[in-house]
């Protein structure tokens, strides 16, 4: 509803004044895509930013999909707005020479060269072997750099925007962007660095894990739910997009100290997981609705984790496990091989705490000592067969929170929606987006 | 909220967007 008022806005800003007319339909259609392409990227500022009273009614996941699929749509009204003029006005758009072109003509190319890098270099990162630092770096430079560019493009073009009572009303909508970039950007930064959090622990936790524990030296962090995440940057500064997405291991009502569970699978957090106590770190958050709290009646849950997937899931379950809930929970945890199984013992431990049934899903199981005699497991994948043989038939209506990566979540849902297992009961929180 | 609604939703506001694009463009069409 929100975005939908922010993508109207500039053109009821438009055509609340008196537009001049145009006779071709062409030329006219060619600037209202422009206008659209520069509202969606306007909004994608605001999905982006982090604010919660707009991604409240999402889960955290979904808000990257979400940010894909309307950047493509924003890239595909750009490129409308430039083929448009290109076939039918050809002498509208002048020289291509930045030396000879007027500047506004010249940022509308420079924006729609930053849009289509940024798309391009989003979904073919893994290929172009971008490290994830620098492409964020890449991402939100070319983002910003690619908006203003946009920006001073309407503006020197001044079409619908250069009669005076328009001109007001559009300045403001332009400000109102420029608002949400210089929260996202400066603003929260520095309210964090000056509430900073230092790391009093490393912890090994076996199987590569490391827990990072924090302490606040200002404000605690307040009101999180278990399941939930808060965005982590150790040393550097708050503002140097060194930051990350954790889930908070530690129970809501065991504050103020938090900690954070890491495994290093490359780029940044294999320096993460090398802290040592004493650093300084800085928290955004809380984020995240994949949470127990969501569904207080539930009479019993189903949990179903891939690979480092669990940590979400291991925060749930130490929070039942601290409110002494005794709810039924069946969690099957899927990983490639039986050495890469992440809080084994930990959750053999808490199954004699709490009502809990593990079964371990393992793809490629070892040659010896299989099946292990301590703990219950399975061979394979997930599937539908192994989820109808181990999900209890009277869980239909419990929340089903899934947690790992996308393809085997689109393998799972459908299978589950199979069993008659309703959509709203099935809540998901995809790992890895680029 | 799954991956087939956000798309959906999004193609809505691109929908919107795009129909505003033309309203805006048949208006100011002398």
């Amino acid at each position: 509803m929100v975005a939908a008022v922010g993508l109207v806005l500039p053109y009821l800003v438009i055509l609340s004044g008196d537009p001049p007319r145009d006779p071709s339909l062409m030329r006219n259609l060619s600037y209202g895509l422009g206008f659209g392409a520069l509202a969606l990227a306007g909004l994608q500022f605001a999905l982006t930013g982090r604010i919660k009273v707009l991604l409240r009614p999402f889960g955290a996941d979904i808000i990257p999909v979400f940010h894909r699929f309307l950047s493509w749509g924003a890239v595909a009204l750009m490129l409308g707005h430039f083929a448009i003029l290109y076939l039918w006005h050809k002498d509208d758009m002048g020289v291509l020479n930045p030396l000879a072109a007027p500047a506004y003509m010249t940022a509308g190319r420079v924006a729609l060269l930053c849009f289509v890098t940024l798309i391009v270099s989003s979904e073919f990162r893994k290929w172009l072997r971008l490290d994830y630092l620098w492409w964020r770096r890449l991402h939100v430079g070319l983002a910003l750099t690619g908006f203003a560019a946009a920006i001073w493009h309407v503006l020197g073009a001044g079409h619908f925007t250069g009669q005076d009572g328009t001109r007001g009303l559009w300045l403001a909508v332009t400000v109102a962007w420029a608002g949400l970039i210089v929260h996202t950007r400066l603003i929260r930064p520095w309210r964090q660095s000056r509430n900073p959090w230092r790391v009093v622990e490393n912890r090994d936790e076996g199987d590569d894990i490391r827990t990072l524990v924090l302490e606040p030296q200002g404000r605690p962090l307040r009101d999180w739910r278990p399941g939930q995440f808060a965005w982590l940057a150790v040393g550097g500064s708050p503002f140097s997009l060194r930051e990350h997405p954790f889930t908070i291991s530690t129970a809501p009502d065991k504050g103020p100290r938090i900690s954070f569970s890491i495994k290093p699978l490359g780029d940044d957090s294999a320096r993460l997981a090398r802290t040592k106590p004493g650093t300084t770190a800085w928290i955004d958050g809380p984020y995240g609705v994949f949470t127990v709290d969501r569904e207080a009646d539930a009479d019993g849950f189903v949990m179903i984790a891939g690979g480092v997937g669990i940590t979400p899931i291991m925060a749930n379950l130490h929070a039942l496990e601290a409110r002494r809930d005794l709810r039924p929970v069946h969690l099957l945890y899927a990983n490639d091989s039986w050495d890469e199984v992440a809080f084994r013992d930990e959750l053999a431990r808490m199954a004699t705490r709490i009502d809990l049934h593990v079964t371990h899903v393992i793809q490629n199981p070892p040659d010896r000592n299989w099946p292990p005699q301590d703990h219950q497991v399975a061979e394979g994948r997930i599937d539908a067969d192994l989820l109808a043989r181990l999900l209890p038939a009277k869980g239909r209506d419990w929340p089903h929170m899934m947690c790992g990566p996308a393809p085997m979540l689109e393998a799972i849902r459908p299978a589950l929606r199979q069993m008659g297992v309703p959509l709203g009961r099935i809540h998901s929180e995809i790992f890895e987006m680029v | 909220m799954r991956p087939r609604l956000a798309l959906i939703l999004a193609l809505m506001l691109i929908a919107l967007t795009l129909a505003c694009a033309v309203v805006l463009a048949v208006t100011v069409t002398r």
